[in-house]
């Protein structure tokens, strides 16, 4: 496997460290994911027991044998230098947000900010996890952060242990492409 | 409580939008504050009207008779400078203070008040009703929904949040509960009451359901497009919708655009954008400045082609195309 290849149909999961990269693409892939997992010894940062620190893999293996492939970015800062080589030329990425931290807000701007200038015209789609369900406007003043900063960009409550809300976000980035891609729009319609 | 009658009356040769918007406006308040004050005003048609509310430029020659034959007219304009008695975009408020003034108009005439009579359900009062009560903003009251002497749901005074029992949440879901016939009260959150949701999920649906046909506050000439998606993960939305709501947000559409460019049927295309309307999410292209954006193709071309691939993923997951 090459990792990071253009060539190939891949949807990237990203986002900082407990956010749940792993457990979505375990949620839809067809193979159990290659986790490249150690023991967190970043407790102050992320209480969880073990983390990423290369990089997840699943894989999708359609019926007519085309591969898609799932990966999933190292949640830590210092290996950001691999979220530009994993996401170019992308199907689409997915970026996940623990909400209930309270540097969320920043992780998402973040994120959000460096995916889009790696690539500003990539169908990008965001689940926002364990949010404050007494806080009703807490998604759209993500997204207004986000459209102030010039990102259009679906911003959705999910929980990725759920698998129906990991095809939610899935199918958002399939109806995006779908609908403002043209020569894709040309080949569906 | 007293009983009045009012007529709203829409200009025949005055096409400017305000002016229907005004009226719209004025009817959502009426509807939203029903049972809230101390008289009770019923939509009439001007010849049994006590008051009948006029554009102030309205040339029709009928006013000058209602005024003759001693109704009272109010006026309302939708530019200033004007001596009119209202001026759009007007707050609840003051809509509700003119009408405070009407009744005593009419009181000090002893004009007696009018049998109670019951409203035409218009499919769209409560969608109003609820864009309407998002505009006074006020998160500190809450109001009772009830469908005769049953309660329905609770919703909080600046449409932010509301609560009902599970079934009713799934009916509003659904569309098979009547939102047009309930009616508002002022009333406090019962303690140990349902859990409150976001209120987006009520507009969504109470705006889906409402009519096959285009939001009156929405425009088959106007192109609109989509600021900020709306909380899928909250409406649980039909591929058709995320479809739509794609399709506005690369670039702006008239409404009857709409269906081809998301590959949903016109009636989807239609009761998806009255959707995002109420849920506050699209604008008239006119006024919005942020630069539309495409997503671009993936690198590598699927074998087969993309619309083969999108559908074999979507059969692989097993998800809805």
């Amino acid at each position: 496997m090459i990792v990071g290849n253009e060539q190939e149909l891949k949807i990237v999961f990203t986002g900082p460290m407990g956010a749940g990269k792993t457990t979505a693409i375990r949620s839809i892939s067809d193979i159990p994911p290659v986790s490249t997992e150690v023991d967190n010894t970043d407790r102050a940062t992320c209480d969880k027991d073990s983390t990423t620190v290369g990089l997840d893999y699943g894989q999708l293996v359609l019926e007519d044998g085309t591969s898609v492939r799932l990966y999933g970015t190292p949640g830590q800062e210092r290996f950001s230098f691999m979220w530009e080589i994993l996401s170019k030329g992308a199907i689409g990425v997915i970026l996940l947000i623990d909400g209930s931290t309270p540097t969320a807000l920043e992780d998402l701007r973040s994120y959000a900010q460096a995916f889009h200038r790696f690539s500003p015209d990539q169908a990008f789609v965001i689940g926002v996890g364990r949010s404050n369900p007494e806080d009703a406007g807490l998604l759209d003043r993500y997204a207004q952060a986000l459209a102030a900063g010039g990102i259009i960009a679906p911003v959705f409550d999910v929980d990725v242990r759920k698998r129906e809300d990991v095809l939610l976000l899935v199918e958002t980035l399939l109806c995006i492409l779908e609908t403002q891609v043209p020569e894709i729009n040309n080949a569906v319609h | 409580m007293v009983a009045r009658r009012i007529a709203l009356v829409k200009p025949a040769s005055v096409a400017d939008e305000k002016v229907t918007h005004a009226l719209q406006l004025f009817d959502s308040i009426l509807w939203a504050f029903q049972g809230t004050s101390r008289t009770s005003w019923t939509v009439v048609t001007p010849d049994t009207a006590d008051v009948i509310v006029v554009y102030e430029a309205d040339p029709d020659q009928r006013i000058s008779a209602w005024r003759a034959q001693g109704k009272l007219i109010a006026e309302f304009a939708v530019s200033e400078p004007t001596s009119a008695a209202l001026v759009y975009p007007f707050r609840a408020a003051q809509a509700l203070a003119l009408l405070e003034r009407l009744d005593t108009q009419l009181q000090a005439r002893g004009e007696a008040p009018a049998p109670k009579a019951a409203a035409a359900a218009d499919p769209w009062s409560f969608v109003e009703t609820l864009r309407t009560i998002r505009e006074v903003q006020n998160s500190e009251a809450w109001l009772v929904a009830r469908d005769g002497r049953v309660t329905s749901l609770w919703l909080r005074a600046d449409a932010g949040m509301y609560a009902a029992e599970h079934a009713t949440v799934q009916a509003i879901r659904r569309g098979t509960l009547q939102l047009a016939n309930l009616e508002l009260e002022k009333s406090s959150f019962p303690e140990g009451g349902p859990t409150p949701r976001a209120g987006t999920e009520l507009s969504w649906f109470a705006a889906y359901h409402a009519s096959p046909y285009l939001a009156p506050w929405l425009n088959a000439a106007t192109r609109y497009r989509v600021t900020r998606w709306p909380n899928f993960g909250l409406i649980r939305p039909l591929p058709s919708h995320i479809r739509v709501a794609a399709a506005l947000a690369s670039s702006p559409a008239r409404p009857d655009e709409i269906a081809a460019r998301a590959n949903v049927s016109p009636e989807e295309a239609i009761r998806t954008l009255n959707a995002l309307a109420a849920a506050n999410v699209v604008v008239a292209a006119e006024t919005e400045v942020v630069p539309a954006r495409k997503a671009a193709a993936p690198a590598v071309q699927p074998r087969g082609g993309f619309g083969s691939f999108l559908r074999n993923v979507r059969k692989h997951l097993g998800m809805g195309a």
